[in-house]
């Protein structure tokens, strides 16, 4: 709608939709829509996008949890529990922080330096070659296409 | 009749919460059948993809296994569960994964300007099977999901926890520690946004 509405702004509108107006407030722009083809377009359009964007993940039929892999997780976290005494299970040793550190600097650093270069040629970076993803880390191995470096991309989780 | 679908939909939430201190994994099971849609949605609507979102959620219900007798009921379980969920989706460890995949999203022109202001989708005729109108249909879905994908992060997730949550503005204040003013101004930024990605 090209004509803008002098008497309410479009974030007027957007709490109107969301029903977060003081209750007379409400009842006046109600009305207002009614006669104001631009607030009530304005407001359709708001509405529309929501309930479109809603639909679009209603229809995603396969979002749903693997239960048993879940279950598997579950196990998992139990046993850990056993092993680790309970001051340990939510915050890490110092020094395992500074390895932790240390390890992403220096990883860091190197990539960067190897990236830098692998990003921003026209080519991009290519084929993946191996991706590993444990609890601690993940590490992906990547080829660059025109100067086939190997980069070797470490990630702590 | 069955017993445990009963118990299910019976137990309340503080028996619930106290039950999953107690670490009965069948308490567990309830906390995932009953929530995991709700929390997959939002995954899905931050995340954009559906692998990640339910990998994301996985890792939300270890965390809450791990974490329940941390919880202390001052927040309800579900603004609690929720907000676990935002935030694993923006520490989604893939994000640099993907950033090495090149993008070829791009919005067509007639993007969506037509489509959201014709009277005939999603108005009075939301089950229209008219083919015409439903390829229109997919073709403004697409759009809006590419849209969506473009909004800045901040603002996609209020907006997500508005469409799909149907949350107020007071409860997404509280599930993403900010202030209603600013669930407000983002909500009004995002629509905004996605209005003119779609051409509008
Ligand atoms: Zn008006």
């Amino acid at each position: 709608m090209k004509t803008k509405c002098s008497k309410y702004t479009s974030e007027e509108i957007s709490r109107f939709v969301d029903n977060e107006l003081f209750e007379d407030q409400y009842k006046t722009l109600a009305q207002h829509i009614e006669q104001c083809p631009h607030c009530s377009e304005l407001s359709n359009q708001y509405k529309t996008l929501s309930t479109v964007f809603n639909n679009h993940v209603h229809e995603k039929e396969n979002l749903k949890i693997d239960k048993a892999l879940l279950e598997q997780k579950f196990d998992r976290v139990m046993q850990n529990h056993e092993k680790i005494p309970w001051g340990n299970i939510f915050g890490f040793s110092k020094k395992y922080i500074l390895v932790k550190l240390t390890s992403i600097a220096m990883i860091s650093l190197i990539s960067l330096f190897i990236l830098q270069k692998a990003l921003f040629t026209p080519t991009g970076p290519s084929a993946i070659v191996k991706y590993v993803d444990t609890d601690y880390s993940s590490v992906m191995i990547i080829e660059t296409q025109k100067e086939q470096h190997t980069i070797i991309w470490f990630n702590e989780t | 009749m069955d017993k445990t679908r009963t118990a299910e939909n019976n137990i309340n939430e503080q028996d619930l919460v106290e039950r999953l201190q107690k670490g009965q994994q069948w308490a567990f099971n309830i906390l995932v059948s009953r929530y995991q849609d709700r929390l997959l949605r939002i995954a899905y609507g931050i995340t954009l993809d559906q692998e990640d979102s339910i990998e994301v959620v996985q890792d939300v219900f270890v965390i809450v296994f791990k974490k329940i007798h941390t919880f202390r009921q001052d927040a309800s379980l579900a603004t609690w569960l929720r907000k676990i969920t935002v935030n694993q989706c923006l520490n989604w460890k893939r994000k640099w994964k993907r950033r090495f995949k090149w993008s070829h999203d791009s919005l067509e022109s007639n993007s969506g300007k037509n489509l959201l202001n014709d009277k005939n989708l999603y108005g009075a005729n939301m089950k229209n099977h008219d083919p015409e109108i439903l390829y229109q249909e997919k073709q403004l879905e697409n759009n809006l999901k590419k849209a969506v994908k473009k909004l800045p992060e901040k603002l996609r997730v209020v907006f997500v926890l508005n469409s799909f949550e149907g949350l107020s503005y007071e409860q997404i204040a509280a599930t993403l520690d900010i202030k209603k003013g600013t669930v407000s101004s983002r909500l009004y930024w995002a629509r905004k946004n996605l209005m003119e990605s779609l051409g509008i």
